[in-house]
């Protein structure tokens, strides 16, 4: 039950939002929003000695779906490993590396994160990622439609109808309760349906007379004119390939003419994945410094850093061309899927070895990233989970982050020649408390245009996470240790006002919010669209149209995010 | 060599962890402690004093602890699991994955088995002496290594997929197997003494399955390549004629598959090969 009023006292606050640097302030809650005062009989959680910051917003996670759940199909062994007993709040669960739905629920809100979004869902598989999230207990939700490859698209812009296709993702983000423009790969899982690779942004596609680079351009512009939050989420071609960070600087580069002052137009996520330098695998070597020169220099770009944690974890993505290869590569198990007239995927088990030179320089690639990059609200946490590793493991990555010590202490057990080419151990810098506050809550809520998510001002979500840190008595660079065990326990979570976790331990659960977007267009055009699409439904697909889209009594707690698009 | 006996008091209706239950385990432990230690029954914790009445005394060494479980325990899961030492006596059925992941010592059990028996085994020794379920010596579900060293004789009958994914090891059953056994193999020896319901070694890249009984016919991707007088398991040696076949070439496989001449006339035809 949620507290009427509630008020967190004498932290040490870190609102990177509002330029709150470690002060010690009172907060105070009343129906689930922050508020200027509470009464007398407001709950009173002390957090003398302890830090406090705005709940956690994890910007790029797969925690739901049909890739997923096929994730979960293949490793039974992944569940057996860690089983979560119920509890008197929460139910039982299973899963190291893909969770079962209430525990990845149950395992974000432990950390004090409270906003997680999906970030790769085929649009015709929409309702199945829905059903998950929905089945997802305390953090709010959202999830990106897979637009990279959709016919479509690469129809209308082929032929350059922007305002047409502008339409249609307006309409699929509507059908799909979808947040954000997704691409992978584009057009390259549609040519691997031909048996061809894609090389460059150049390539052309076959049967489209597009390239990848026509399909970034496009939509780009496509989420200019639907006045969309959030920038297009890209995940560039020729990821998992030697020398590809010359394709994600040249994708980045791609749109610079289209760059708005207000805020980047492209986000570039798990950019580790595609900050491969060198030729081959035996030359492997970081194009960090490369990639953080250039996002540096041009404030049209952020990303997400996909950081690998040496270990065992389940590789998935839409990526169907890269998880064939990882398959062939490793010999390890795989399952592929292709998704009519839109997108694949593919799943692929696999272990980050600490004595594998590519995976040392994969480790050290996404930490040059992060300390590379100077501007935090232009780069933020994730392992791109479970891809470089669960989101269980984000303590570990703060405490590399912070602590030259920690990120020492695993440099000097990694493979030899990998450490040798890496520029990691000669980077002094260390993130503050604030900087953490920021690439983990602040820049993503505003990269993702919450505006009630990832700050801590008056009318903001009541979502706050408590870490027992004393600043003035822990060192972040003596002492690693506490910071993973502060982060991987949050002395307490609250979530839109009601405390959902206590001392690691979830004390209270909820349902949060659906978010997605709905950016209006004009009828007129959205009448013509209809109109255009329906017998190509009849002839692209196998679903009939009128069972295509989701109605918004579907979602169990929807939050529709209105957007007046320019057309 | 001390005793500690268990023997069940109560009907256990929903499935029962005993994985704590190892002479290891119990190791520098008093039998009060291990009447108070707690497992789940399904979602519920109870100690095992509600479940067992427990007597004897725990000695110094591992390998002198012997722990005698007395009971229908066919609803019980992982009793010997990652044991390393001392010897545990089932008497009564035993439940699923009996000595999974062992690596030493011996377990006894004086009646049937569940499934999933010594899953994953890396050393030690088992002994059934009624029916075992399916997938003895196997990988459990998802991994590819299964047994992986030690022995294990089914004086009974075993069920299907006995040493899935098996890389090295014995097992020997005195009764008959269901379908597939060896499946996935990649080393090892298991040894048939009774029929075989069929499709044995699919898939197999290495190892040894002998059948000293009837089984109809080998799977179509074996090659024929001779027949032997007799074969060995480990120093033992087994007599036979068997044809000998190699396999599974699908997998591009070297394993080896031994079926007794006499038991199989049905395969005789293949002698003609022998000919040419």
């Amino acid at each position: 039950m949620m507290e009427k009023e509630l008020a967190v006292i004498n932290g040490l606050v870190f609102d990177p939002l509002n330029r709150i640097d470690g002060e010690k302030l009172d907060l105070f809650i009343r129906g689930g929003k922050i508020v200027e005062s509470v009464g007398k009989k407001a709950r009173i959680i002390n957090a003398s000695g302890k830090t406090v910051m705005p709940g956690g917003v994890d910007i790029h996670s797969h925690i739901a779906g049909s890739k997923v759940n096929s994730g979960r199909l293949l490793r039974p062994e992944d569940h057996r490993k860690d089983v979560e007993p119920k509890t008197r709040h929460t139910y039982s669960g299973v899963g190291y590396s893909i969770p079962s739905t209430r525990t990845t629920g149950y395992r974000y809100t432990k950390m004090g994160y409270t906003t997680v979004f999906e970030p790769a869902t085929p649009p015709l598989k929409a309702r199945h990622t829905h059903e998950e999230l929905d089945a997802t207990p305390i953090i709010d939700k959202g999830c990106f439609p897979l637009l990279g490859n959709n016919w479509f698209i690469m129809e209308f812009l082929s032929s350059g109808r922007v305002k047409e296709c502008a339409a249609y993702v307006a309409w699929m983000l509507k059908a799909t309760k979808g947040y954000a423009i997704k691409i992978v790969d584009p057009g390259g899982v549609e040519i691997w349906g031909w048996g061809k690779f894609l090389k460059g942004l150049d390539d052309p596609i076959t049967n489209f007379n597009i390239t990848p680079r026509e399909i970034v351009r496009g939509l780009c512009k496509v989420n200019k004119i639907l006045n969309l939050p959030h920038a297009i989420h890209v995940h560039t071609n020729n990821l998992g390939s030697p020398g590809n960070y010359r394709t994600t600087i040249e994708t980045m580069d791609a749109v610079r003419d289209l760059a708005d002052e207000k805020k980047p137009v492209i986000h570039i996520t798990h950019v580790q994945f595609t900050g491969f330098s060198g030729s081959s695998w035996l030359n492997l070597g970081s194009g960090a410094p490369e990639i953080a020169d250039y996002v540096n220099k041009h404030s049209h770009v952020s990303v997400d850093l996909g950081q690998v944690i040496f270990g065992d974890t389940t590789t998935m993505t839409a990526d169907g061309p890269f998880q064939y290869f990882l398959h062939k590569m490793s010999g390890n198990k795989w399952t592929n899927g292709d998704v009519e007239v839109e997108t694949g995927s593919g799943i692929v088990p696999f272990r980050y070895r600490r004595s594998n030179y590519v995976n040392a320089v994969q480790w050290g690639i996404g930490l040059e990233l992060a300390l590379l990059v100077k501007d935090p609200w232009r780069i933020f946490m994730t392992t791109d989970h479970p891809n470089g590793g669960p989101f269980t493991s984000y303590p570990k990555v703060i405490a590399w982050l912070m602590s030259k010590k920690a990120r020492e202490r695993t440099l000097s057990k990694i493979n030899k020649t990998a450490k040798k080419r890496l520029d990691l151990p000669s980077i002094e810098r260390e993130y503050t408390l604030g900087e953490i506050s920021t690439i983990t809550r602040a820049a993503p809520a505003e990269s993702l245009g919450l505006k009630n998510k990832g700050h801590l001002g008056l009318g903001a979500d009541a979502d706050i996470a408590i870490y027992d840190i004393d600043p003035s008595r822990t060192d972040p660079e003596q002492s690693p240790g506490v910071l993973r065990r502060a982060f991987k326990e949050a002395s307490y979570t609250i979530k839109t006002g009601k405390i959902v976790s206590k001392e690691g331990q979830i004390a209270g659960t909820s349902y949060g919010e659906t978010f997605y977007v709905e950016s209006i267009v004009s009828p007129s055009l959205e009448a013509d669209l209809l109109k255009e699409i329906t017998p190509k439904f009849k002839d692209y697909y196998t679903i009939e149209m009128d069972n295509y889209p989701i109605a918004e009594s579907f979602l169990k707690n929807p939050s529709r995010i209105p957007c007046k698009a320019e057309v | 060599m001390s005793k500690v006996i268990l023997t069940l008091k109560r009907h256990i209706s929903a499935p029962v962890h005993l994985d704590t239950l190892t002479p290891d385990r119990v190791l520098g432990r008093k039998v009060t402690e291990l009447a108070n230690e707690e497992v789940w029954e399904g979602n519920r914790r109870i100690k095992i004093k509600t479940l067992f009445n427990i007597e004897g005394n725990i000695a110094d060494k591992p390998d002198d602890i012997k722990l005698e479980i007395i009971g229908d325990l066919s609803r019980t899961r992982s009793i010997g699991y990652k044991m390393t030492a001392g010897t545990l006596n089932i008497r009564g059925t035993g439940g699923l994955y009996i000595g999974e992941s062992m690596s030493g010592g011996n377990i006894i059990v004086e009646g049937d088995a569940g499934s999933w028996l010594g899953s994953n085994m890396r050393g030690g020794t088992i002994e059934v002496s009624g029916r075992t379920g399916d997938f003895v010596g196997a990988a459990s579900r998802g991994t590819t290594k299964g047994m992986m060293g030690g022995t294990i004789t089914l004086k009974g009958d075993a069920g299907n997929q006995v040493g899935a994914w098996m890389n090295s090891g014995t097992i020997r059953i005195l009764g008959n197997s269901e379908m597939t056994p060896g499946i996935h193999m990649t080393g090892g020896t298991i040894h048939i003494s009774g029929d075989c319901s069929g499709r044995a070694g699919a898939q197999m890249k290495g190892g040894k399955i002998i059948i000293s009984g009837n089984m109809q016919a080998p799977l179509p991707s074996f090659s024929f390549e001779e027949i032997r007088e007799q074969t060995r398991i480990e120093k033992e040696s087994v007599r036979g004629p068997f044809y000998v076949f190699s396999g599974d070439n699908n997998e591009d496989g070297n394993g080896k598959l031994f079926i007794n001449v006499e038991r199989n006339s049905q395969l005789r035809w293949y002698e003609k090969f022998l000919e040419v």
